[in-house]
C-alpha cells in the first residue's frame, strides 16, 4: 500500500517504508479528524486514517445514493469490495450527513465485528467540550471490551505524548514548506503518512529527517498558494497544483496540516484534554463557528504570505459549498485572490481542474 | 411575491370556504393569513428550521416562519425556478437542496418577511444549519442552533435540555417579551391537543378504504404539521377536518381504493399529475405520509424542556437510519399498506442519502418499495413521462402480487 507516496518520500530522504501499517498490524480505521487517535492508540490498536481508492464507484452505487459525497461512496465501495477487511474495527464520526449515512450503510450491508460512531459536537463552547468528554470516556470503555491493552489514564497520557510529538514535528515540516525548503506536496504526503504509520516509529524517522534535512537551498519557488477546503487525500493532486508554477506553501486540509493543529494539554484529565483539543482545533466547515474558521483561514494565508488561495470543494459537500460565499468575501476583503474548484474526489479528477488552476496561477505571477 | 401569494390565497380561499366549507382549504387559508401577519410588523417573526420546537418561540410571542418550507408554497404557484436560478447565479452550483437554494434566492430578493430571530437544529441536515447561518449574515441576526445529539441517553437529553433553556434569554431580548412557564405550558397544551387530533385522523386513515387521501388532503396536513404547529387556530381546523372525514366515511365516499401506499418524504410541491394517476386512474391511495405522521410522545408540560429534548432526538427524520426504518416498518404494518413510495429529493443527503438502507430493510420485510429521484421544488428537471412509467410499473407489480 502507498508505494508511490513512500517512494516520493524516499527521494527527499524520509524512509517510512518499514513503518507503514500493514495487514499484519492490529489496526483500527478512522474516517474523520474529529476522532481522537490517541484513544485508539492507547488501546493497543494502531489508528489508521481510511482513504478511498478513488476508483469509479461499483457495488456501492446502489447502497449509497449518488448525490452523496464521492469520498464516502468511494470508502463504501472499497469496504464492500473487501479491501478494508484487514481492519480490526472502524470508528465513524457524525461529521456530516454523508458520513452518518456511511455509518448507516456500513451497519446494514457489511459484517461488523467492531464499529463505533462518535458524535462530535458542532458547537465550540464549554458544554460541547463536556459532552464530548463523556462520549470519549464511553468510547474508551467500548474499546476496552475488545482491545489488546486496557486503556487507563496512564496509557492514555502516554499516547497523548506520542501524538503531541507528531504535532510538534509536523509544525516544523510546515515551516520548511512555508520557507520554500520543501514542496507543498511533500508536506502533504508526510501529513498523510503520519496517519498510516506506526506512530512512534514515524516520529523517530521524521525527527531524524528534520535533523539532517538541509534547508539552505530553496527547493521550491513559484506563486505562493494556500490550498484550503474539503478532503484531498492524494499527494499527486497537490503536485498537480504545483506543476503549474505554484508552490503550495500551506494547506488547510483536514487530511493535511489541519489535523496537526493544537496540542493536547497534559495538565488536566486526559479525556477532558482530548475533548478540548478536538473541539477547539482549527475548525472544519462542519463546525458552527464559521467566523473562527474564516479568521483561521485568513490568518493562515497572511502568516504564510500567500499570493492566492485555491479552495477545493468535493462535489455534494454541503458544508464547504455553503461556506464558500463567506470565505470568498473574507479573502477578497483582504485583497487575497481566491479560486474555487470543485472535484469529485476520484483519481485523475484533478487533471481537468489543472487548467483553471494554471490560469489562476498565471494571473498571480 | 410571497406577500402577494398569501394575499391572493386569502381572498380566494375565504370566498371558497364561505361558500362550501372545506377543512383542507381552511388549513391553507390559515397558513396564508399567518404569512400576511408576518409582513405586518406588529409581532416579531422567528425563522425556524424544519422540526424546530416551535412551542418555545410561540410562548414568547413570535410568529413562526419556515424559510426552508415556504419554497414549497411558491413552487405551487410556479414561482420557485426563477429563485433557484438566482441563487445558483449568485451563490451555488446545482448540487445542493433546492428548498434551500430557492429560499436563499427569495431571501436575497427580499421576498421573505424580516426575521427577529433565527432558530435551527443540527440533526435534520447540514444544509439547514448552513442556510440559517447565511441568513444570519444577511439580516444581522445571530442564528441560535441547537446541537441535537444522535443518541437518546440521559447525558444526551441533558445536553439538549440545557441548550433549550439557554435559548430563553436571547429570545426574550429579541422579542421584548418575558418568558413565563405558564405561557409555555399553554403552547404545549395546544401542541398536545393538536397531536391528539392528528392521532385521531391517523386512526381514521387506517380504515379501508381510507377516508382521507388525495393531493389537497396530503398538502393540507403537510402545511399544518410542518408550518402551523402549536398555533391555537390549528385546533379548530383539525376539529373541522375530523368532522369532515367522519362524515365522508359515513357517506361511504371512496375512490374505490385498491392499493394502500405509504408516502415517504413528500410528493413534488409544484403541480403534477401524480395524484390523478395514482388515485383516480390506478386507485392507489397514499393513506399515510412520513411528514404528517405523529411520531412523538405527548410533551410533559411539567417538564417541558426535557420532554421537548426527547421529542427532537427521537424524531425518525433526525439522526441515524435505524429510527427511520423502524418507523417505516411499524407504520407500513399499522396502516396495512401494499407498498412504499419514497421521493428522493435531489440534493437532500438526509433523506435520499439513506435510501439504499431503507430499500434493503423494507424489502427484507416483504414490503414493495420504490424510490423516485425527483426535485421536489424545481420543476425544470421533472419528467412526467419517466415518473408516470415508474409509478404505473410499481402499481402493476403490486397488482400482480395481490393476484398471487
Amino acid at each position: 500500500m502507498f508505494e508511490e507516496e513512500l517512494t516520493e518520500l524516499g527521494k527527499v530522504g524520509l524512509d517510512l517504508s518499514d513503518c507503514i501499517l500493514s495487514e499484519n498490524d492490529r489496526t483500527i480505521g478512522w474516517l474523520c479528524s474529529y476522532v481522537p487517535e490517541e484513544i485508539i492508540h492507547a488501546s493497543g490498536f494502531y489508528p489508521m486514517r481510511i482513504r478511498g481508492r478513488g476508483d469509479p464507484i461499483g457495488r456501492a452505487d446502489g447502497l449509497l445514493h449518488n448525490n452523496l459525497c464521492p469520498f464516502v461512496r468511494s470508502v463504501m465501495d472499497d469496504a464492500v469490495e473487501g479491501s478494508l477487511e484487514y481492519l480490526s474495527g472502524v470508528v465513524f464520526a457524525n461529521s456530516c450527513d454523508a458520513m452518518r449515512r456511511l455509518h448507516d450503510a456500513w451497519s446494514v450491508f457489511l459484517e461488523n465485528d467492531m464499529i463505533y460512531s462518535l458524535d462530535p459536537p458542532k458547537g465550540v463552547n464549554g458544554p460541547a467540550i463536556a459532552y464530548y468528554t463523556d462520549q470519549l470516556r464511553d468510547f474508551a470503555k467500548a474499546l476496552n471490551r475488545d482491545s489488546p491493552e486496557e486503556i487507563n489514564n496512564r496509557s492514555l497520557e502516554q499516547s497523548i505524548e506520542v501524538f503531541n510529538d507528531t504535532r510538534m514535528l509536523m509544525e516544523k515540516v510546515a515551516v520548511l514548506a512555508s520557507n520554500n525548503s520543501l514542496s507543498g506536496h511533500t508536506l502533504f504526503n508526510i501529513a498523510q503518512m503520519a496517519t498510516r504509520c506506526r506512530r512512534e516509529e514515524f516520529n523517530q524517522r521524521l525527527a531524524r529527517f528534520l535533523d539532517t534535512y538541509s534547508d539552505e537551498e530553496p527547493v521550491k519557488r513559484g506563486v505562493r498558494i494556500l490550498l484550503a477546503g474539503c478532503i484531498i487525500d492524494r499527494p499527486d493532486q497537490v503536485r498537480l497544483v504545483e506543476d503549474v508554477g505554484a508552490h503550495v506553501v500551506a494547506n488547510e486540509l483536514c487530511s493535511g496540516s489541519r489535523q496537526f493543529d493544537k496540542m493536547v494539554r497534559d495538565d488536566i484529565d486526559p479525556y477532558e484534554a482530548l475533548a478540548e483539543r478536538y473541539i477547539l482545533k482549527a475548525p472544519c466547515a462542519r463546525m458552527t463557528n464559521l467566523k473562527d474558521r474564516i479568521d483561521y483561514l485568513v490568518r493562515l494565508a497572511e502568516e504564510n504570505n500567500v499570493d492566492g488561495v485555491v479552495y477545493y470543494i468535493v462535489k455534494f459537500c454541503d458544508h464547504y459549498m455553503w461556506d464558500y460565499p463567506n470565505v470568498r468575501v473574507a479573502f477578497q476583503e483582504k485583497g487575497i485572490p481566491v479560486l474555487d474548484v470543485e472535484g469529485d474526489y476520484m483519481k485523475g479528477s484533478f487533471g481537468p481542474l489543472q487548467t483553471r488552476i494554471q490560469a489562476f496561477v498565471e494571473s498571480l505571477e | 411575491m410571497l406577500k402577494k401569494v398569501c394575499g391572493d390565497l386569502v381572498l380566494r380561499l375565504e370566498a371558497e370556504t364561505k361558500e362550501v366549507p372545506d377543512g383542507k382549504k381552511e388549513i391553507v387559508l390559515a397558513w396564508a393569513k399567518n404569512g400576511l401577519e408576518c409582513f405586518k410588523g406588529d409581532k416579531p417573526v422567528c425563522w425556524l428550521g424544519y422540526n424546530y420546537p416551535v412551542e418555545i418561540p410561540l410562548a414568547l410571542g413570535y410568529l413562526p416562519f419556515y424559510p426552508e418550507l415556504a419554497p414549497g408554497m411558491l413552487a405551487g404557484f410556479n414561482l420557485s425556478s426563477g429563485l433557484v436560478e438566482m441563487a445558483e447565479t449568485r451563490f451555488f452550483n446545482m448540487f445542493c437542496c433546492t428548498f434551500h437554494r430557492c429560499s436563499l434566492g427569495a431571501a436575497s430578493k427580499g421576498i421573505w418577511p424580516k426575521p427577529a430571530a433565527i432558530l435551527g437544529l443540527s440533526n435534520i441536515c447540514d444544509g439547514q444549519v448552513k442556510l440559517l447561518n447565511l441568513f444570519g449574515d444577511m439580516f444581522g441576526v445571530t442564528p441560535l442552533i441547537l446541537e441535537t445529539p444522535l443518541d437518546i441517553g440521559e447525558k444526551d437529553v441533558n445536553y439538549l435540555e440545557r441548550q433549550l433553556r439557554d435559548l430563553i434569554p436571547p429570545l426574550e431580548d429579541s422579542s421584548g417579551q418575558k418568558f413565563t412557564e405558564e405561557k409555555l405550558k399553554e403552547t404545549i397544551r395546544i401542541s398536545n391537543r393538536t397531536r391528539k387530533a392528528l392521532l385521531r385522523i391517523d386512526e381514521l386513515r387506517k380504515h379501508s378504504p381510507s377516508p382521507y387521501h388525495g393531493a389537497s388532503a396530503m398538502n393540507g396536513l403537510y402545511v399544518l404539521v410542518t408550518q402551523l404547529w402549536g398555533m391555537p387556530q390549528t385546533l379548530d381546523l383539525l376539529d373541522n377536518l375530523i368532522r369532515e372525514i367522519e362524515e365522508n366515511e359515513t357517506r361511504g365516499i371512496s375512490n374505490g381504493e385498491k392499493f394502500r401506499l405509504l408516502l415517504m418524504v413528500t410528493t413534488p410541491t409544484y403541480k403534477t399529475e401524480i395524484y390523478n394517476l395514482l388515485e383516480k386512474k390506478m386507485k392507489a391511495n397514499f393513506v399515510v405520509a412520513e411528514l404528517t405522521n405523529v411520531v412523538w410522545e405527548e410533551i410533559d408540560e411539567q417538564n417541558p424542556f426535557q420532554s421537548l429534548a426527547r421529542k427532537l432526538i427521537s424524531h425518525p427524520m433526525a439522526g441515524s437510519m435505524d429510527k427511520r426504518v423502524d418507523w417505516a416498518l411499524t407504520t407500513a404494518r399499522d396502516f396495512n399498506v401494499d407498498g412504499v413510495i419514497h421521493f428522493s429529493h435531489w440534493g437532500c443527503r438526509q433523506t435520499s442519502g439513506g435510501v439504499g438502507v431503507l430499500r434493503k430493510r423494507i424489502e427484507d420485510a416483504g414490503i414493495p418499495f420504490m424510490n423516485l429521484d425527483v426535485d421536489l421544488v424545481d420543476p425544470r428537471s421533472f419528467s412526467w413521462g419517466q415518473v408516470s412509467t415508474r409509478l404505473e410499473g410499481f402499481i402493476e407489480m403490486l397488482d400482480q402480487r395481490k393476484e398471487l
